[in-house]
């Protein structure tokens, strides 16, 4: 071989290893330091897991659609920053049964520095939890809610500065945030919202919206009776300053997203635009619960579910047309739960045996999930009896 | 039964507390793991964004080899019963440097292969290089006589003199005793980034090893992400009859007459005949033992060792593919000096910081949909980015720094990306520590240096072992950081507790 070796080396300083060591502990300080480091704090104010909160006073828009301000019940704390876009979860007990529901932030984020969430809450007719908030809540309810969660949010890296906005009734309530927002100069975009509603008595909070606009020429609303078409997109894209490379923020029902697809891809067409960087350029808020599968398969109508939380188990019998996550609540099951469409991963869950239906276009699971069977219960329906295991709520 | 007494309570799913607890629950050991997130793996996972699914933290991984070589990590899991899909790497790094002694190399996998390329490189340097492949052999061989306990130290200076020479002097001492050329030395060092120590104070013995494990044998990709090792960890442990419970949170470790016995949960408790803690002993002592319950020594111990590095991370979507990009490595090293320690000095400020960048579509052809593809970016930091930075000013920060790695990185390969960019996600030092609960959110440990090197702690463990039927696992472990370290790590871990509990219940 070779002349290399470590032969220069004296290999007797590893005896000195251990007595090294040892004096170095030995002159260290014994000060016992709890301190933290800013990083650390800065993740805990960011993220500060539950936050308990009282309702301050509501707002009733309409027979239909409330508004709630939420402020934390010390008071002198201030709930979590947020960016305009984001959701929380909040925990409603109603009548034993657990749930968990989100609501954008209506508000803005410096409002949450003046001590305020507000979300808004439309009743839904035979909803469980937003019958349960209309009939119950009120000045002085305390409210469990999340950390501000979503990324339903502007990503300068990402999105064009000037954002077309189309909101459906109360798919709103994100731009309500993200307009203030701006103007408050906590983002850096613009914004023109295009904000359809069935009649003009529907719109919410345009007194707000118009005064927005009137101090800050940055946002602009154009409110659209009837539904949003692909002209009125086009009309939006032509005046914009990013031009065809403009991003759009959609945010509305299940439905309502069907419809707004086939509009884009008329303008794409039309404006003969680059269809690689749709994905980029058009992006959707999660749309919420999933009422029903979208196929048909053979399957009893009714299946026994049973959970396992922590150390207990507990059996039910649960409808096949029920996600697993509805059926988990109206057993009076905590279960956590985040967007409730497939994608957080907040309710993510292991099933033990059994098997399960996932639409596909609701399946938000990591590749390795799939493999061992974790699933996203708020979009997977029962297919057989089932054995699963829950995560507690904290 | 006492449905509230386990043989072993673990604290933490990281890599080190999923094969501490694997091991010990394959051993027929009643264990529990309490995990205060939502998912297993602290570092070792992945999120969906879009149509993207990133990679948090897994760079490479080493000692997995090929189906008909494997390594241990490959042994490893197939002894758990796990079946990963592995995608090797045929090219360990290419690394781009700045300066005047600068250099742009690519450097294959396979010791004939590498020690090739490194006399191209570098005429000359074939041989001491080389030494470097045969020296991790010597130590591989002194670390098997160490293991079988009561080691001589007679034999040791006869029969394993060298490895003694590697485990008390730094890289750098190591290769100038071998003359090997400062540039070949340079390309060497480029990993030392994967242990968070330069090479004037990181130990020659843990150094070398890396070395070979990524050379030698090929690093390697699990196909579906680092999530897929840590799911695949927490299978095995559920299938021998383990419990996980998620989004549980330890609040204290109970200890009496200086020994843990248990755990405190809310203000229910938990009780085991062995505690091992995946946290980071800060944490540990800080959050989980109460003043009175640590002894002086311990907090001593902490003071005395600096905390590891800080990362600063991001996860980029693009809606081209990287052969339209013009990106055709995988894992590329963007370094301002060819001297680890200037490197290591200018992870002060975002300008200058050495870079990683990953794109696993050139180990994983399909690690996003056709006409995509991913880049993973990851810096490292030693001084605290985020001093002063308020949440509100928080976004806008973190943008910046971005943006900053982004320009560096077109600059330096010649490449578009910004327009292509459909979805991107930025993890900075809070981010990690949310999920780790590190200081800082290193998820290094402990910087190693030549007083808190591998050995260091190896043959000190006895002295430190300070709470009775406690121990604490991680990347602040004898072996460091990284994933093959904290496997090795908390699975060694597991076969002492599984010794223990076996020789009490024999003296029962």
């Amino acid at each position: 071989m070779s002349g290399c070796s470590l032969n220069s080396l004296d290999p007797r300083r590893f005896m000195e290893i251990v007595p090294n060591r040892e004096k170095k502990i030995a002159m260290a300080s014994n000060e016992y330091d709890v301190s933290e480091t800013y990083a650390n704090k800065l993740a805990r104010s960011l993220h500060p897991g539950v936050q308990h909160m009282v309702v301050y006073s509501v707002i009733e828009h309409n027979p239909i659609v409330r508004s709630y301000v939420l402020k934390m019940v010390d008071p002198l704390a201030r709930p979590a920053y947020f960016n305009a876009g984001q959701y929380i979860s909040v925990q409603i007990d109603a009548d034993g049964k657990k749930l968990c529901r989100p609501y954008s932030i209506s508000s803005s984020p410096e409002d949450s520095g003046k001590g305020f969430y507000r979300i808004t809450v439309k009743l839904q007719e035979g909803g469980l939890a937003t019958e349960h908030i209309f009939n119950n809540w009120s000045q002085g309810t305390y409210v469990d809610v999340s950390e501000p969660m979503g990324v339903f949010t502007y990503e300068p890296l990402r999105d064009s500065k000037h954002i077309v906005g189309v909101a459906g009734g109360s798919g709103v309530t994100p731009f309500m945030s993200l307009a203030k927002a701006i103007s408050e100069g906590s983002e850096d975009c613009s914004l023109t919202l295009l904000y359809g509603n069935k009649d003009e008595e529907s719109i919410l909070m345009k007194e707000e919206l118009d005064s927005i606009c009137s101090k800050c020429s940055l946002v602009k609303v154009n409110y659209i009776i009837g539904n949003i078409t692909s002209d009125h997109i086009s009309q939006a894209l032509s005046e914009s300053p990013c031009g065809n490379n403009t991003s759009v923020f959609v945010c509305g029902s299940q439905n309502m997203y069907k419809y707004i697809k086939t509009q884009l891809d008329a303008v794409y067409e039309t404006r003969c635009m680059d269809k690689s960087l749709i994905k980029k350029y058009i992006r959707y808020e999660y749309f919420g619960e999933i009422y029903s599968k979208d196929s048909s398969y053979d399957c009893p109508e009714y299946v026994n579910i049973s959970v396992k939380i922590k150390d207990k188990k507990v059996s039910f019998t649960a409808s096949c047309e029920d996600t697993i996550l509805r059926s988990l609540e109206k057993n009076g099951i905590p279960a956590l739960s985040g967007c409730r469409s497939g994608e957080c991963g907040y309710c993510r869950s292991k099933l033990i045996s059994g098997r399960v239906y996932i639409p596909q276009q609701s399946d938000g699971r990591r590749l390795a999930d799939n493999k061992n069977s974790y699933i996203h219960p708020c979009c997977s329906f029962p297919m057989s009896d089932i054995e699963m295991e829950v995560p507690t709520v904290k | 039964m006492d449905n509230n007494l386990y043989d072993v309570i673990v604290i933490g799913a990281g890599n080190a507390g999923l094969s501490a607890a694997a091991t010990t629950a394959r051993h027929g050991l009643r264990t529990l793991v309490i995990e205060r997130n939502l998912l297993p793996g602290g570092c070792a996972t992945s999120f969906r964004r879009g149509r993207f699914e990133f990679e948090t933290s897994l760079h490479e991984l080493a000692n997995v080899g090929p189906e008909d070589n494997p390594g241990t990590v490959r042994k490893f899991f197939e002894e758990y019963g796990i079946d990963i899909d592995w995608c090797i790497e045929k090219t360990a790094f290419r690394a781009i440097v700045d300066g005047e002694d600068g250099y742009d190399v690519t450097m294959p996998v396979g010791v004939d292969a590498f020690c090739d390329e490194m006399e191209r490189q570098v005429p000359g340097s074939y041989d001491s290089v080389r030494a470097v492949f045969d020296l991790a052999k010597k130590a591989d061989a002194a670390l098997a006589y160490l293991s079988q306990g009561k080691p001589d130290p007679q034999v040791l200076m006869t029969e394993h003199v060298d490895f003694l020479r590697m485990a008390s002097h730094s890289v750098n001492e190591g290769l100038d005793a071998l003359g090997m050329p400062k540039k070949a030395q340079h390309i060497l060092s480029t990993y030392w980034s994967y242990l968070g120590s330069p090479t004037d104070q990181l130990d020659f013995l843990l150094y070398t090893i890396m070395v070979e494990r990524y050379i030698g044998l090929g690093p390697a990709m699990p196909h579906m992400r680092s999530n897929e090792l840590a799911l695949a960890l927490e299978s095995s442990i559920r299938r021998n009859g383990g419990e996980i419970w998620y989004n549980t949170e330890v609040s204290q470790i109970l200890v009496r007459d200086g020994k843990a016995y248990g755990v405190r949960i809310g203000n229910k408790e938990i009780y085991a005949k062995k505690i091992i803690s995946n946290c980071h002993p800060g944490t540990a002592y800080k959050k989980l033992l109460s003043k009175d319950h640590i002894p002086e020594k311990a907090v001593k111990l902490a003071n005395a060792r600096t905390n590891g590095m800080q990362f600063f991370t991001m996860y980029i979507g693009l809606c081209r593919s990287a052969k339209e990009l013009g990106i055709n490595d995988y894992s590329v090293f963007l370094l301002g000096s060819p001297d680890t320690r200037e490197q290591y000095n200018s992870c002060e400020n975002i300008n200058d910081s050495l870079m990683i960048v990953n794109c696993l579509n050139n180990v994983l052809p399909d690690a996003s949909p056709e006409g995509t593809s991913t880049l993973f970016f990851t810096t490292l930091l030693i001084k605290d980015l985020l001093e002063g930075v308020s949440p509100e000013e928080y976004k806008k920060v973190k943008n910046n720094i971005a943006d900053t790695l982004i320009r560096r990185y077109e600059e330096k390969l010649g490449v578009s990306i910004r327009p292509y960019i459909e979805e991107i996600a930025i993890s900075t030092p809070a981010t990690f520590a949310r999920y780790l609960n590190t200081p800082g959110g290193t998820p290094y440990g402990y910087e190693l240096t030549l007083w808190d090197s591998m050995m260091a702690r190896t043959l000190n463990g006895k002295n430190e072992q300070l709470i009775g039927n406690l121990w604490l696992v991680g990347a602040h472990g004898e072996r460091g950081d990284g994933y093959n370290s904290t496997y090795a790590n908390g699975r060694c871990c597991g076969l002492k507790a599984v010794r223990e509990i076996h020789l009490e219940k024999e003296c029962e």
